[in-house]
């Protein structure tokens, strides 16, 4: 009997699957955001992101060292 | 000022300023108003304004729409003088900068982005920068990247790494550039060394390489995922590069720098009492010190709560006077960086997008004090055409008449052939009198020169 999903179809869904979670989003901006301001963002986001969420942990941990409050960036809000 | 639409009001589709019965107005479109609705109902709104970090507005009748796509009319508090990031000093353009960032870090704590974060939108207005674009704002979607960062980098961060890495004023190619500094070439001009700098190298070079890679292809059909965590952090990389970013003027003495004037203080204090007295018999409201070196004779204006824009052609004269304002808290000064033998022109679409500098007026009062002879002497300007050009600056003129005899007309002459024999007090009056009235004639005493008080004549 014949597949009623050939291989091609699975392997194009699973590609399909892999573009949506990769990109997400397509860009709708009334200014050109620029393809390469936005591929390098997802670079840059890898490098900076992990060292961003070290450094409040770390915050954090002074913070209850300390005893002093966290510093926060925008302490007016 | 002319009613209509604003020239330089045309990019965004979410709306428009206009000017309509002398008052200022901004439409919004049907198709921002839920971006709108969530500025306002997020709190957002409030938060910024409360922080004077966004200009606050009234809502007006929608009888005043222009076309029947408006949504609402906003009457925005109005600035007294949009001044453009070619005219700020090294300090406003990283104030700004950094303004821009936090309002995009408060607005993605309410779920908000900046679409956009064009210098443009920001103004110095009461002592501060903030943003003057209320339609600048769009519902931020999770693992999108900023649609601004491109624009943020070229604005803000390029200019502020030429001026202060290489030469502050490079900051000139923001007037030859109206939308940023392109990163390709900022990249080039910085020194091999910025490469060391982790944000100058990922935000400037390796942007300016990325952008190069991926010019020739779409934006829509490939867009990186970016959680909020990596934006997060990308802003804070973006923050403590500028931050980073510092300027101080090459063998100078912050203090010392203006100390270098050439008449005692007797008459300093005499000037002084003379402008403070002179500006009260005009009743401006408005004041214009051009040539105003450190903004010292500017604040006599300005402590009296009088608008009072202090330009002058010196980067350090300007700087410091900004830090002055921003550390004494000086609400009515508006320092700004303008060299009056070649002002700010009309830029932009159709020469119309950025006003040029005299556009912009006129003031109530133009003070030119200890100028004229940069501009008759070292700029060859005859008399008569600088009479004309006070004239189309501002209704009333304190000028300082600097003659030959003054040693800092000497040191102007010393290097060439003086070329100038109607420069005297004479030949001044005759220049001016067919235009202004001499309303106040004052010798100060101690030094050769004479401080007057003009007023143009009626039809001029």
């Amino acid at each position: 009997m014949k597949d009623l999903f050939p291989r091609r179809f699975w392997s194009r869904l699973i590609l399909g699957f892999l573009l949506l979670i990769l990109f997400p989003t397509a860009a709708f901006a009334y200014l050109d955001p620029g393809t390469g301001s936005f591929i390098i963002q997802g670079i840059i986001g890898a490098v900076v992101g992990g060292a961003f969420v070290i450094k409040l942990y770390w915050k954090r941990v002074k913070a209850a060292l300390t005893g002093k409050p966290i510093e926060e960036e925008d302490p007016d809000e | 000022m002319s009613e209509g639409t604003l020239p330089s009001s045309f990019r965004d589709p979410s709306g428009f300023l206009f000017r309509k019965n002398g008052r200022l107005y901004r439409q919004v479109n049907e198709s921002y108003a839920a971006d709108l609705a969530l500025l306002l109902d997020s709190g957002l709104y409030d938060q910024l304004v409360k922080n004077k970090l966004l200009i606050p507005h009234q809502e007006a009748s929608l009888d005043l729409a222009c076309s029947a796509e408006a949504h609402k009319i906003l009457e925005p508090e109005l600035v007294p003088f949009i001044s453009y990031p070619y005219e700020w000093c090294f300090s406003q353009v990283k104030d700004a900068a950094l303004a821009t960032l936090r309002i995009q870090s408060l607005a993605l704590k309410k779920g908000l982005s900046l679409k956009d974060a064009s210098a443009y939108n920001i103004q110095f207005h009461r002592g501060g920068p903030l943003l003057i674009d209320s339609l600048s704002f769009e519902a931020y979607s999770e693992g999108r990247p900023w649609v601004a960062y491109r624009q943020f980098c070229q604005h803000f961060l390029a200019p502020l790494a030429l001026m202060a890495w290489r030469d502050v004023r490079l900051g000139d190619l923001l007037r030859s550039n109206i939308d940023g500094i392109p990163l390709d070439l900022a990249s080039g001009l910085l020194p091999w060394r910025t490469r060391l700098s982790p944000g100058l190298l990922m935000h400037i070079h390796l942007h300016a390489g990325s952008q190069k890679k991926h010019e020739s292809r779409g934006a829509s059909s490939k867009t990186p995922k970016v959680d909020k965590k990596a934006l997060l952090g990308i802003l804070d990389s973006l923050r403590g590069t500028v931050r980073k970013l510092k300027w101080r003027p090459v063998g100078t003495e912050w203090g010392e720098y203006y100390s270098d004037t050439n008449y005692p203080d007797s008459a300093l204090l005499q000037k002084k009492d003379l402008v403070g007295s002179f500006l009260e018999r005009t009743g401006a409201r408005t004041v214009w010190d051009i040539g105003a070196n450190n903004g010292y004779f500017s604040r006599v204006a300005s402590d009296r709560g009088l608008f009072t824009l202090a330009a002058d052609i010196d980067p350090t004269a300007v700087e410091q006077n900004w830090l002055a304002c921003r550390k004494g808290a000086q609400p009515d000064m508006l320092p700004l960086l303008m060299d009056l033998t070649n002002p700010s022109p009309g830029l932009g679409w159709a020469h119309a997008e950025r006003a040029s500098f005299l556009e912009r007026g006129p003031a109530d009062l133009v003070m030119a004090l200890a100028l004229i002879h940069h501009l008759a002497i070292s700029n060859n300007v005859p008399l008569a055409k600088l009479a004309r050009f006070f004239a189309a600056v501002g209704r009333h003129l304190i000028i300082e008449f600097v003659p030959k005899s003054d040693s800092q007309v000497q040191r102007l002459l010393t290097t060439r052939k003086d070329v100038f024999p109607g420069y005297h007090l004479e030949g001044f009056e005759a220049a001016f009198n067919p235009i202004f009235d001499v309303l106040e004639k004052t010798a100060i005493a101690g030094s050769e020169r004479t401080l007057y008080l003009l007023r143009q004549k009626n039809g001029h």
